[in-house]
């Protein structure tokens, strides 16, 4: 299983500074993915990828953006991101309410723009290029420059409307924090019914609460019983962990650190040999 | 929520070009950091020097792995922090061949994690084909996150095609750009400082009735700095509002060689033709369809550079800075790529700012 964390500037501090030191432990401590996420009015997550990944060189990056403003700029910001990391972003597209349909316009352009060539889209919200007379505009086609650096932009959907745009272009739903892990089950159920075999290339995200305290401690086999369970259940490959909000860095670095040692070696294999958990106790503490 | 830097880094101070008396027999390199020495004193108006412009692009002349380009920029950015330039500055356009940096915010996000105590200036973020509401929460959120080290050079832009790709008329920019720069200015401080660039009068007076900075680009005469200096300190002074001056300016040290110009001139007119010709218009249509206006803009782009020894540089700057210019950034040759670039930083920053701060060569 890939095990992430979802970076949230800790109160007080440089928000940059703070950032940077969560992804360095993530990514010095061999986590997979850093998860920034924008707020309600303040679509800052590609801002904050754009920040992390100039200051780490294997984590990958999730930013997680809002549907609603022109996709267009979405692409092209994805595509910055992708090349300042060297294409580590996975896009993140949130359905902002109930708006599917938006959702649903803007990843087609998102999936358009992010090909090596132009496009043109005619949907009901946006026309791109718009060709205006005024603009004497006369290309029929745009291009997203640069491109991106990865094969395919992984996009991920999260939200309300996600689960049916999802299904149409085969993309990941991600879990949302306090989606329940039958409700989870039952999503992947309905998209194995509705795409078929193609569902198996698919990773299935969840983002999850940590429970730590002021000093970065939690228990970790309540942790690791509770991914195992979803992994078993429905197939969780990939889990954002999400510490409280309140942590300063120090706590969250330790938090960071604790994972990569009492959770990650214990959610890879299958089976662990007997003895081996308390011999990891009896030395890690 | 401004960053307050060290006293002096950053800030040369220009005056009298003194004659360098002993210069003539010092070696090459030597010669060009006396010539300077000399030619500075501190007791003259101040000016902030950045470098610019970083736009990612990889050209047919210098062709490159888009990025690897975004990973100089870090690298370029730590550079210009330890050689105490006030600023670095990147710039933006759309759909090009080149990859030319759309999101100018992103990549200067990069460089701020990068840094700690350099400034980050875009020169020029298209303000006008964002949306005025998500684009000032980010540019805020940026602004306080690097602890107030961005600066907002805006601009509307010339390329029709840019505007049409996001569905908007041209007809529309002016109006958008208002909007957008007055609600950011309704949060306050916590938006970053905004200079306004351009050198139209509709530009320096928005500049001026806002009370924000100016920045001048970079093939304007004297004279014309002098008077689109005049007009938005004109129209600063008739909304009770003052006006802070920039300009962007072609920069390249040399010795002072004819042979060391001509390769700069060189450069930049390979820039220039490339950069005109296909998309800038002039009088309407890209350069390539009016050779002769190319060629024109071409030999305006070479007399309005600042190519020369240091000495020559900090005279020019000394004019700009008498006018009232605060900030200067200097495009090094094009698109700020040419290798050559680090020891044009290096010498800039050790002929004019380090002796002015008098730190020991």
């Amino acid at each position: 299983m890939r095990l992430g964390i979802l970076l949230e500037a800790a109160p007080g501090g440089e928000v940059l500074t703070s950032l940077v030191t969560q992804a360095s432990a993530a990514e010095s401590c061999g986590l997979d993915l850093a998860w920034a996420s924008s707020t309600p009015g303040a679509e800052t997550a590609l801002l904050a990828a754009a920040a992390v990944a100039a200051r780490t060189s294997t984590l990958r990056l999730a930013a997680c953006m809002p549907a609603g403003g022109h996709p267009l700029e979405l692409g092209e910001g994805a595509a910055v991101v992708d090349n300042i990391s060297n294409g580590r972003l996975t896009l993140v597209i949130a359905d902002p309410g109930h708006d599917s349909d938006l959702l649903a316009e803007t990843v087609e352009v998102i999936l358009a723009a992010s090909a090596p060539r132009p496009f043109r889209h005619a949907g009901r919200r946006w026309q791109i290029p718009a060709n205006l007379p005024e603009n004497d505009q006369h290309e029929a086609r745009v291009v997203v420059t640069p491109p991106v650096v990865q094969t395919e932009l992984p996009v991920w959907l999260l939200g309300l409307g996600a689960a049916r745009v999802a299904r149409e272009w085969a993309l990941s739903c991600v879990a949302e924090l306090d989606e329940a892990p039958a409700q989870a089950a039952k999503a992947w159920e309905e998209a194995a019914e509705l795409i078929g075999r193609a569902v198996a290339r698919l990773r299935r995200p969840a983002l999850r609460p940590i429970a730590a305290g002021g000093d970065g401690g939690f228990d970790h086999h309540a942790v690791v019983e509770q991914l195992r369970g979803e992994e078993v259940l429905w197939g969780l490959d990939t889990a954002v962990l999400r510490l409280p909000g309140d942590l300063d860095d120090r706590a969250r670095v330790a938090a960071i650190q604790r994972i990569a040692t009492h959770v990650r070696p214990r959610l890879v294999l299958d089976v662990l040999p007997p003895g081996l958990e308390s011999h990891w106790d009896a030395v890690l503490g | 929520m401004r960053l307050l830097f060290p006293s002096g880094i950053g800030r040369i101070t220009v005056s009298a070009v003194v004659p360098a008396e002993s210069a003539s027999q010092a070696p090459r390199s030597t010669k060009r950091l006396l010539d300077v020495r000399h030619a500075l004193r501190h007791d003259g108006p101040s000016m902030d020097i950045g470098v610019g412009l970083w736009t990612m692009r990889s050209t047919a002349a210098f062709p490159a792995s888009p990025a690897a380009l975004y990973a100089q920029l870090a690298d370029d950015a730590r550079l210009a922090e330890s050689l105490e330039f006030h600023s670095l500055w990147v710039a933006e356009h759309h759909f090009w061949y080149d990859g030319w940096c759309p999101s100018p915010l992103l990549a200067a996000s990069s460089a701020l994690s990068a840094t700690s105590a350099l400034r980050v200036g875009t020169g020029v973020h298209l303000l006008a084909l964002r949306d005025p509401q998500r684009v000032a929460a980010q540019l805020c959120w940026l602004a306080q996150a690097s602890g107030g080290r961005l600066h907002h050079g805006v601009g509307l832009g010339y390329r029709n095609g840019e505007y049409d790709g996001f569905g908007i008329s041209r007809r529309v920019r002016g109006r958008r750009m208002d909007a957008a720069l007055e609600h950011l200015q309704t949060f306050g401080d916590a938006a970053p400082p905004t200079w306004v660039g351009g050198f139209a009068t509709a530009a320096l007076e928005r500049a001026g009735r806002l009370g924000l900075g100016v920045l001048l680009p970079s093939t304007l005469t004297l004279e014309q700095v002098r008077r689109s200096i005049g007009e938005a300190r004109a129209a600063a002074a008739a909304a009770g509002r003052s006006v802070r001056i920039g300009v962007m300016k072609y920069a390249w040290p040399t010795d002072g060689s004819e042979s060391e110009r001509t390769w700069a001139l060189e450069v930049l007119a390979a820039f220039t033709r490339e950069y005109a010709g296909a998309w800038f218009p002039l009088k309407g249509r890209p350069g390539f369809e009016s050779p002769e206006l190319l060629e024109a803009q071409v030999r305006r782009t070479a007399d309005t550079a600042l190519i020369g020894s240091p000495a020559q540089l900090v005279a020019e700057l000394q004019l700009l800075a008498r006018e009232g210019v605060e900030l200067c950034v200097l495009h090094l040759v094009g698109d700020g790529r040419l290798p050559q670039r680090y020891e044009a930083m290096r010498l800039i920053s050790e002929a004019v700012s380090k002796p002015l701060r008098g730190v020991p060569s």
